[in-house]
């Protein structure tokens, strides 16, 4: 009888949180819609690795399907890089080759990252789980999960959850920050857009220098750099259409699934519900603030030397949640000012973003592992 | 210069070793991201001709 039951008499009080936290994601992913391809996967894939005996992890010395998954995917990294792939065959880097002084954006709104770092290990954190905490405000899913999954695997679940939840609470997070360190008469300011035309060849030849350069600087990087530029180039050589649009489509939807439930997995109620998980989640907060800040304050600084001024909400933009950030810029600037269009320019700078985000990732990668005994 | 600084922050503190890392990587991305600055306005102005 006990045999009978033991799907009732082995559940823990743990277990039944985590329960609730799986529910709760697949809730904000179905009726908020926030980042549903990602949250609802990692929300069931928690659901299922806390039901009584975590069959679909491990039983009796047999690894599960989830366990199978994770050691193929996330423990060898497979996973961020496709989905690297897909992404680079989805971004469009015209927007920066139009106004590539935006690129200093996405280089400016990268601070986050390292002030989170610096933050996360003065709060007791080790080196290299505090460069995972930190790389949260990369706000940008697969650099996170992939940094994590190097330096500290034990918090994949909480790290990936911050980052993908925060990528989808940018609306929130990011005006409240750009208005209290602006004026309205900041937010109005008008920049001048001239279309410019871009030659094909200089998007064909863009990621093959890129992938040279990070090859050459932070060799380490190159997973995360090669894999996106090779999507990207995928994209803008225009004679793979065919491999561009299965990389948009197919390979990132399936990768997507299988990343998601593989993330929930790494979710087991005695690895997530300790205080530590409290304290990444409200670091990976911290992190998006400082990216924010961070790009806003740098146009400021500009403006002082600049006789054309910088609306200095484009500094926000700086981050990799694209196009959402750019969207939220403009938006606000239009309720300050409907004469005040900055679209193209948020646009460009939160396309710089992403680069600036891979890149810090591939410092973070480099650097941190020279430092830790 | 950079190899005995690193020496030295190789056998700082933990907060040491994040500043380091904070410092350099500020520092990183923005001189990678300036190199590709350059390297855009470089190739538009020759693969325009």
């Amino acid at each position: 009888m006990q045999q009978l039951l033991i799907g009732f008499t082995s559940v823990t009080w743990q277990d039944a949180v985590m329960y609730a936290v799986g529910l709760a994601l697949i809730w904000l992913a179905v009726k908020k819609q926030y980042e549903p391809m990602l949250l609802l996967p990692i929300g069931f894939g928690a659901i299922l690795v806390n039901l009584p005996l975590g069959v679909v992890y491990e039983h009796e010395g047999t690894p599960g399907f989830l366990k199978i998954l994770l050691d193929a995917g996330i423990t060898t990294e497979l996973f961020p890089v496709l989905i690297f792939v897909a992404v680079g065959a989805m971004c469009d880097f015209k927007p920066l080759f139009k106004m590539p002084v935006m690129i200093f954006f996405g280089a400016a709104a990268q601070f986050g990252i390292f002030a989170t770092l610096l933050a996360s290990v003065a709060m007791g954190f080790d080196l290299k789980t505090a460069a995972s905490i930190g790389i949260i405000g990369a706000a940008d899913g697969p650099t996170a999960i992939y940094v994590a999954s190097k330096f500290a695997r034990q918090y994949l679940g909480p790290i990936s959850v911050a980052a993908y939840s925060y990528m989808s609470l940018v609306p929130l997070i990011q005006p409240p920050v750009i208005r209290a360190l602006t004026t309205r008469q900041e937010r109005t300011i008008k920049m001048e857009y001239h279309e410019i035309e871009v030659p094909r060849s200089l998007m064909v030849v863009f990621p093959i220098v890129v992938t040279f350069a990070a090859g050459f600087v932070a060799p380490i990087s190159v997973p995360l750099v090669g894999a996106l530029m090779f999507g990207n180039l995928i994209r803008e050589c225009g004679v793979l259409e065919r491999l561009s649009k299965a990389a948009q489509n197919e390979l990132a939807n399936i990768v997507t699934i299988l990343l998601g439930i593989t993330i929930g997995s790494t979710m087991r109620s005695a690895a997530f519900l300790q205080p530590a998980t409290i304290l990444i989640i409200l670091m990976g907060l911290v992190a998006f603030v400082f990216d924010t800040a961070a790009g806003v304050l740098f146009a400021k600084v500009l403006n002082l030397f600049l006789k054309r001024k910088i609306n200095p909400m484009i500094g926000a933009c700086g981050i990799s949640a694209f196009p959402m950030s750019a969207r939220v810029i403009h938006k606000m600037a239009q309720e300050e000012d409907p004469f005040t269009f900055i679209l193209m320019q948020a646009v460009g700078a939160n396309v710089s973003g992403q680069v600036g985000s891979i890149i810090a990732g591939g410092l973070v990668l480099a650097l941190v592992p020279l430092l830790v005994k | 210069m950079f190899g005995e600084l690193l020496s030295r922050v190789q056998n700082g503190t933990e907060i040491q070793k994040a500043l380091f890392v904070m410092v350099v990587g500020v520092l990183g991305v923005f001189l990678v991201l300036a190199f590709f600055f350059g390297v855009i306005h470089l190739l538009r102005r020759v693969l325009k001709k």
